[in-house]
C-alpha cells in the first residue's frame, strides 16, 4: 500500500460476487465450493423483483437438490396483523419475497438478507435464515427459516422464482464470513 | 476507515458443553457481533454480559412457532432467546441460525442488543424469533456467555463466533 491511503478493510463480510438481472431469468446460482477453506458462514443480500403481475416467491435451494430434503417456517406480517407458516419435507426453502409485476410497479424491488451459517461443515443440515421484506403489490415482512436435511457440503445454492421469473434488475450479491 | 475483525470461534467438542464463553473481550472496538450455531438439550438460551446473572435485563420479542405467533415483553436474568438453539430430539444434525449485534459495547452505560434466532426441523413446530434486550449493566462488555436457559448442554459441533467492528475515523460526533 502507497504512504498515505487508507487502510485496507478486510472486512468482516467479503463480497465474493454480484449478479445482477439484465433481462428475466428462472433462477441465479452462485456456486460456492471454492470458497470451503475461506469462509465460515455466507450471506447472500438480495434486491428483487417479479416478471408477472401476481405476488411470488423465490426459493432457494442447495447443490441442485429439489428433492423433498427441506423445511419452512416463517413469522411474517402484513400492515395489520401477524402469522406463523410451516412446511416440511418440501422441494425448496421460501426465503426471498420479491415485489410482484415490475412493469406494474416500475423500480420497485424487495429487499432480503439471507444468512447461511457453516454451510461447508459435512457433520450439519444447513439451516437457513432471511429477513425480507415488500412495500409494494401487498405489504410483508417476514423472517423466514429453513433447513436442508443433508449434511454434505454446500458447493452450490440457487435462487429460482417460483411460478414466475426473476425480473430484470434484481440483484442478488453473496458474501463470505470469516470464522 | 473501519474495521471489522473476527476475535475467536468457539466449537464445542465431543461431550458437549454446559456454556459457551468468551472472555476478555478487546475494548479498543466500537460494536459486537456474533453468530452462533447450536443443538442442546433445549431450544432456549440464556446470554449473559460479564457473568451478570441478576434480573437486569429486559426484552421484547416476537415468537413464532410455525402456526401461531406471540409477542411478549418482561425482565430476565439474561438474554432470553427461545429460538436459540435446536433440541437434540429434533431432527439429527440439524443447528440454530442466530446472530446478534450489541452496538457501543466497550462504552459506559446501558448496552442493547439485537438478535435474530431460528430453529428448524422437519417438523411443524420451529421457533422463529425477532428480539430486542437491554442490559442496565453500565459497565463495558468484556465477557459474553451462552448457556442453555434450562440447563444442560449444548451438543458436539455447536459453534459461535465473536466479531468486533471499530469505527473509523472520518466523520463527527454528535452530541
Amino acid at each position: 500500500m502507497l504512504v498515505g491511503n487508507e487502510a485496507y478493510d478486510p472486512g468482516i463480510y467479503d463480497l465474493i460476487s454480484t449478479t445482477l438481472i439484465t433481462s428475466n431469468t428462472a433462477s441465479v446460482t452462485f456456486n460456492v465450493s471454492a470458497f470451503a477453506g475461506t469462509y465460515k458462514h455466507l450471506q447472500i443480500r438480495a434486491i428483487a423483483a417479479g416478471s408477472s403481475s401476481f405476488n411470488d416467491n423465490i426459493d432457494l435451494t442447495f447443490n441442485g437438490d429439489t428433492g423433498s430434503n427441506y423445511s419452512y417456517h416463517a413469522l411474517y406480517g402484513d400492515a395489520s396483523s401477524a402469522r406463523g407458516e410451516n412446511s416440511t419435507s418440501r422441494a425448496n426453502i421460501a426465503a426471498v419475497v420479491p415485489v410482484s409485476g415490475i412493469s406494474s410497479y416500475a423500480n420497485q424491488f424487495s429487499a432480503s438478507v439471507i444468512d447461511i451459517l457453516d454451510p461447508y461443515s459435512t457433520s450439519k443440515n444447513t439451516t437457513v435464515k432471511t429477513l425480507t421484506t415488500r412495500v409494494q403489490n401487498g405489504f410483508y415482512i417476514g423472517l423466514h427459516t429453513g433447513a436442508w436435511f443433508n449434511t454434505s457440503a454446500i458447493n452450490s445454492i440457487t435462487l429460482t422464482g417460483r411460478a414466475y421469473s426473476i425480473a430484470s434488475g434484481s440483484r442478488f450479491s453473496i458474501y463470505g464470513l470469516k470464522g | 476507515m473501519a474495521t471489522k475483525e473476527l476475535i475467536s470461534t468457539v466449537t464445542v467438542g465431543a461431550g458437549g458443553s454446559s456454556s459457551i464463553n468468551f472472555a476478555s473481550i478487546p475494548q479498543d472496538g466500537t460494536d459486537l457481533f456474533l453468530t452462533l450455531n447450536l443443538r442442546g438439550d433445549a431450544t432456549t438460551i440464556t446470554s449473559r454480559f460479564n457473568a451478570d446473572s441478576g434480573s437486569n435485563y429486559t426484552y421484547v420479542r416476537f415468537l413464532g412457532t410455525g402456526s401461531a405467533v406471540s409477542p411478549s415483553s418482561g425482565t430476565s436474568t439474561g438474554m432470553y432467546n427461545a429460538a436459540g438453539c435446536v433440541n437434540v430430539g429434533w431432527t439429527e444434525s440439524t443447528f440454530s441460525n442466530v446472530t446478534i449485534y450489541i452496538p457501543n459495547y466497550s462504552l459506559t452505560g446501558v448496552k442493547y442488543a439485537s438478535v435474530d434466532s431460528v430453529t428448524e426441523q422437519n417438523s411443524s413446530l420451529a421457533y422463529v424469533e425477532i428480539s430486542g434486550h437491554k442490559w442496565s449493566g453500565t459497565s463495558a462488555i468484556n465477557q459474553f456467555t451462552v448457556l442453555l436457559n434450562a440447563g444442560g448442554n449444548f451438543a458436539e459441533g455447536s459453534t459461535a463466533s465473536l466479531y468486533k467492528i471499530t469505527k473509523g475515523s472520518g466523520g463527527a460526533s454528535v452530541a
